[in-house]
Parts: C-alpha cells; sequence; structure tokens
C-alpha cells in the first residue's frame, strides 16, 4: 500500500512558484530522500502533506487519507522532526516527552526506553534548554518516534549537526527503517541520502527534476564511464570501461599489482549538479 | 466536535510544570497578592479604610495578570513553535485553549483567593468577591487569548496585552480619584470588577451592571473568534 501519494501537486506564494505538478508515490516501509538546495521547497512540501498548508493545485493523500483533512487518529500514524525545534526549553527532557505520553495515552516506561534510543538516559533531568545542539536534534527524534509512527516525516535532521551525532542518528533511522517505518527525509547531504533511501527525487526550483534509486541515477549519469585502479606504486590508472579493457585489467590482478578499483560513477551530488548547475548545499 | 479531556489535562500538567521556571509569568500571579499585603498591613489603616488596598490591587489581579500571561503564553509557544507541535500531535486548537485557559483561571483564582485572608470578607462576600473575581478573570481570558493569537511572538504580544490590560485594570484606580473617568470607564468590565471589589457588602447588582460585563465578555470573545478565524492559531 502506498504510504503517500502526491497528484499534480502545485504551491504559489502570491505570484510566486514555490512547487510545479508534483508526482509522486511511497510505499509502506519506504525510506524516501526528497534532495535539493535550501528554498527549493521541501519543506513546503512536508507542509502539504502533513495538512499544515494548503496546495493551490492537486492533491496529497496520506495512508490513502486527503492531508487537508487529516485527523487526530491520523496524526498518531504520523511522527514529525520539523527545521525548527519546538521543544520546551525549561522544561526537562522526561517532562517534554511525558506531554506528549499524555497526549498519545502510552505508557509511560516508552519516555526511559526513547531517551535511552536516542542516548539520551542520562539527561532525562536536564532542561532541554541547556541539551547541546545535536541533542536537542535526538530529544526531537525521541518526540517524533515516540508514539511508533508508521509514517515518519524528517525535515533536515541532521543539518548543521558534528559528524558523531550524525552517524548515531543515521544508525537510529535505519533500526526504523528496519522495523518498516515509512521515512520522507529532506535533505541536501547527499550522502545521508544514498546512505538511507530507497527512492530519491532531485527538487530544483519546485520541480523533481530525477527520481529513482541513487544508485540508479550514479549509473544512469556515468558519462565518464571510466574504471580507476590504484596500484602498488602509488599510481593510478584510468580505464575506459569496455570489453577492450578487459585483458589489461586481468593482467594487472595476475601481477598483484592491484591494490584497489573503483568505477567513476557521479555521486548524487554531481548528478545535481550535471541536471542544474547548482551544487546541493548552495 | 469531540474534545479530549486528557489532552486538555496534559495541557494543563505541562503548562503549572514550566510556570514554576518561569519567573516572569510566576511573579505576574503573586507580585499583586504580596503588594497588597504589604499595602494593607502598613498603610491600609491610616487610609481609614483597611480594605482599600485589596480592592484595587484584587481588580489588577482579577483584570490584568490573566490578559498578559494568557497572550504571552499562546505567543510563546508560536513563536518557538511548541503550539504546531502539539496541533500535529493531534492535540485540537479547542483543547489547547481551554488547558491554557483553565491553567491560567485555576492559577488566578488560587493566588488571587489569598485576598480573603487579608480582608474583612464575610462567607457571602467573600463567595461574591470570588466569583466577580472569576467572572473578570474569565472576560481577561479571553482577551488574552485573542491577543496572543494575533501577536506572531512575545514580544509584540507583551507590547500589546500590557497597555489593553493596563487601561483595563487601572482604569477603577483612576476613577476612584477622578469621577469624569468613572463615567466612562463604568463601561469596561474592569471598572464594574472594581467597584464590586471597593464595596462587596454594599454592592447593587443591577441590570446595567449585567448587561456591561456581558457585552464586554462578547466584545472579547468577538475579538478572539476574529484573530482564530483569520489569524488561524495553528499557523
Amino acid at each position: 500500500m502506498e504510504a503517500i501519494r502526491l497528484k499534480n501537486i502545485g504551491k504559489n506564494f502570491g505570484e510566486k512558484k514555490v512547487l510545479t505538478n508534483i508526482n509522486l508515490e511511497i510505499k509502506e516501509g519506504e525510506v524516501f530522500g526528497l534532495l535539493g538546495p535550501s528554498g527549493a521547497g521541501k519543506t513546503t512540501l512536508i507542509k502539504i502533506l502533513t495538512g499544515q498548508l494548503p496546495a493551490t493545485e492537486g492533491e496529497a493523500f496520506v495512508f490513502g487519507k486527503d492531508s487537508r483533512k487529516l485527523k487526530e487518529n491520523n496524526f498518531r500514524e504520523i511522527g514529525m522532526v520539523m527545521d525548527n525545534s519546538g521543544i520546551y526549553e525549561r522544561l526537562t527532557c522526561y517532562d517534554n516527552l511525558k506531554l506528549f505520553v499524555n497526549i498519545y495515552k502510552i505508557n509511560k516506561k516508552k519516555i526511559e526506553e526513547v531517551l535511552s534510543l536516542v542516548g539520551l538516559g542520562k539527561e532525562k533531568s536536564t532542561p532541554s534548554g541547556k541539551l547541546s545542539k545535536g541533542m536537542k536534534q535526538r530529544l526531537i527524534l525521541a518526540r517524533a518516534i515516540l508514539h511508533e509512527p508508521k509514517l515518519l516525516f524528517l525535515d533536515e535532521p541532521t543539518s548543521g549537526l558534528d559528524p558523531v551525532t550524525m552517524k548515531s542518528i543515521h544508525e537510529l533511522l535505519l533500526e526504523l527503517k528496519k522495523d518498516g517505518t515509512t521515512i520522507f527525509l529532506t535533505t541536501h547531504n547527499m550522502e545521508e541520502a544514498a546512505k538511507m533511501c530507497n527512492n530519491i527525487a532531485l527538487l530544483h526550483e519546485g520541480n523533481i527534476i530525477e527520481y529513482g534509486r541513487p544508485e540508479e541515477l550514479c549509473r544512469k549519469y556515468n558519462t565518464e564511464n571510466q574504471i580507476k585502479i590504484f596500484i602498488k606504486n602509488g599510481q593510478i590508472m584510468s580505464l575506459e570501461n569496455i570489453p577492450d579493457n578487459a585483458a589489461k585489467i586481468e593482467q594487472l590482478f595476475k601481477q598483484g599489482e592491484v591494490v584497489s578499483i573503483h568505477s567513476s560513477e557521479p555521486n548524487l551530488e554531481k548528478v545535481f549538479l550535471a541536471l542544474t548547475g547548482r551544487r546541493l548545499e548552495e | 466536535m469531540k474534545v479530549s479531556v486528557s489532552h486538555i489535562g496534559a495541557i494543563f500538567v505541562k503548562q503549572c510544570k514550566d510556570v514554576f521556571k518561569n519567573t516572569q509569568v510566576l511573579v505576574l500571579f503573586v507580585i499583586y497578592p504580596i503588594v497588597a499585603a504589604i499595602m494593607t498591613t502598613s498603610v491600609g489603616g491610616q487610609l481609614g479604610q483597611m480594605d482599600f488596598f485589596i480592592s484595587i490591587f484584587a481588580t489588577m489581579h482579577a483584570v490584568f495578570t490573566p490578559v498578559v500571561v494568557t497572550a504571552s503564553v499562546i505567543s510563546e509557544e508560536k513563536e518557538k513553535n511548541t503550539l504546531r507541535v502539539l496541533i500535529m500531535s493531534g492535540v485540537r486548537p479547542f483543547e489547547y485553549l481551554t488547558g491554557i485557559g483553565g491553567f491560567v483561571f485555576f492559577c488566578t483564582m488560587l493566588t488571587g483567593s489569598s485576598y480573603l485572608a487579608m480582608g474583612s470578607f464575610n462567607m457571602g462576600t467573600g463567595a461574591g468577591f470570588l466569583l466577580c473575581m472569576g467572572i473578570g478573570c474569565i472576560c481577561s481570558i479571553v482577551l488574552g487569548l485573542a491577543i496572543g493569537g494575533f501577536a506572531d511572538n512575545l514580544m509584540s504580544a507583551n507590547a500589546l496585552a500590557v497597555p489593553v490590560s493596563m487601561v483595563i485594570s487601572f482604569l477603577p484606580m483612576i476613577a476612584y480619584f477622578n469621577k469624569a473617568i468613572g463615567r466612562v470607564s463604568k463601561y469596561i468590565y474592569g471598572q464594574q470588577i472594581g467597584n464590586y471589589m471597593q464595596n462587596p457588602s454594599g454592592y447593587n447588582l443591577t441590570v446595567e451592571i449585567i448587561s456591561i460585563v456581558a457585552v464586554n465578555f462578547l466584545l472579547c470573545l468577538v475579538a478572539f473568534i476574529f484573530v482564530f478565524r483569520h489569524n488561524r492559531i495553528e499557523n
């Protein structure tokens, strides 16, 4: 079953077109990445999907329900990490989560469980305003997964975080992926997208310019078609990926000269650059 | 409309925990009773009317505090994006507003009941005093909801809530000395609350007074509904 379906979604803010003719289908259990630079319309699309903003045209469905008509029971199936925190800075981590435990009517034991899961077990009595940025982000993630949602919207969840925190968040998300949670992730971090996502879409100026599996997209835009061989004397040999070069490669292997062998496929950053002339992090 | 009592309760409990760590708001709840107690015990008797300061400060407590606190709480939640998170968790705007309004009412009445210990009230005037304070508090909460919903952030909410509530709550005090102001201010609920506070035992409730307070409440409610519809509190 589809978790999300977008049909010809368009969004204007006054005269400005922010999204144009967006069509997408995301299956349950899928991790989908929406990649684009700042201002591409990623957050706007999440807001439309969660009923926070009406689309100017088209329809958006979440678990088959029109996103403009989402009700309390629909929100129970959704977790969200948005770009601006929404945590009560004077309350402790525990009390921040306790509020939502009371709202969702779930067992209080879940608070400690989730805090440990995001690595904030020792910080449960710390006022959330005193947490570092990475810890706050983990607390927000804890709140988003507290009620075990079937669908998780993550708007730039690792933006501005240090590599260690980023890694721990990725590990947590991979665990959720294993458990079958559908994840809608927006990011301009191509490594994150390549590591996490089953499918990605590249969003540029409100249009989806490419869609598919990350590795397929990289293969599709492999215009160089080269193989790079790192050999023992420190040299890098670049060979065209054609049958005629098979013997040469085989010979290098037989001589024991090969340290490693790499294809020249571009990463998602390069794919985006090739398609738009812009870098994702611009 | 289905209303979840547990949601209202969760908001209420959250707000209670938050207020103990929010000195600015906490002070608003206790400042007028404390000042009234100090003034009454130190100079109250010299004016020949022991309950003078109680009536002045109880009026301000019932009118000023709920407007400012309600507007601050809502605008802060909007500014810090916590209101959006609550709404996206399935809390309905009505439940949220009832939770916040209930909290402000509870705290105002709880701290406001301390005036009973300071003044010369009997059972009847004490009950009337609390009822009067409750009515003033409810009008002010609705006005605070409108201001909080209208303002984009805490600073702009305070910039609007403080002068508005000062006008409503200070008028009875000024009218005490200036009868000309009293002729205009009698149409504001703060003045009517103040009139009762000044003389609970000899107070004569008339249809005019009931109408003035009812019209004031309706105006606050209309302002709130207007803001809610045009500003959409969750947006």
